[in-house]
């Protein structure tokens, strides 16, 4: 448990990388958003999932798997509202004709 | 085992000063608010690997609740009022 619990831990480490690299490389709001999608999702769940395995089923590991549930409901709504917001301050998406910023 | 927190908690700060990067550099402020929904989903990860290496997560747990509750009436705040006004840039 201890092994799987580790591998974990370091495949949603190195998937939350992934996604930071895409934030600072992608060339608008939209696809940086798209990005880091990877990491409020399935990194977080990963690295939650390795704390699960870490501990067996206890109580602290219902309350882990409870912190996954929440973070996958508010971490969509808050990328929704903050790209909806970015539409309607008209904020253009990137093609392929502009020069990355 | 406790050198496996260690190293994870000390990635993920890089992964913070990473997406501070962004934060700094982004052209819209809507960038600036995606990096930092990032940085809080971080933080919370990072809280929970400390616990782990205090060998007190069933404390930092509830901090960790705390700070997702706070981190998600902010972001919708802030995404709420730069909707509202021309502040965009």
């Amino acid at each position: 448990m201890t092994l799987l619990a580790v591998g974990l831990i370091g495949l949603g480490v190195l998937l939350n990388a992934v996604s930071v690299l895409g934030a600072l490389r992608f060339p608008d709001v939209y696809t940086r958003a798209h990005a880091l999608g990877i990491a409020d999702t399935l990194g977080a769940l990963a690295i939650l999932s390795g704390f699960i395995a870490w501990h067996g089923l206890t109580l602290l590991s219902l309350k882990f798997a409870l912190l996954a549930l929440v973070l996958l409901i508010i971490n969509p709504t808050v990328i929704h509202t903050v790209l909806q917001a970015a539409l309607e301050a008209n904020v253009r998406p990137w093609t392929r004709r502009e020069r990355a910023r | 085992m406790s050198d496996v927190f260690i190293a994870a908690g000390v990635a993920t700060a890089a992964l913070m000063a990473g997406l501070l990067l962004r934060i700094l550099r982004g052209p819209t402020a809507f960038d600036r608010l995606v990096a930092f929904n990032g940085i809080n989903t971080q933080a919370i990860l990072l809280l929970l690997l400390i616990g782990h290496h205090a060998e007190r997560p069933e404390l930092f747990i509830d901090i960790a609740y705390g700070y997702a509750a706070l981190s998600l009436v902010g972001s919708i705040t802030a995404a709420k009022y730069l909707k509202r006004t021309d502040a965009v840039g």
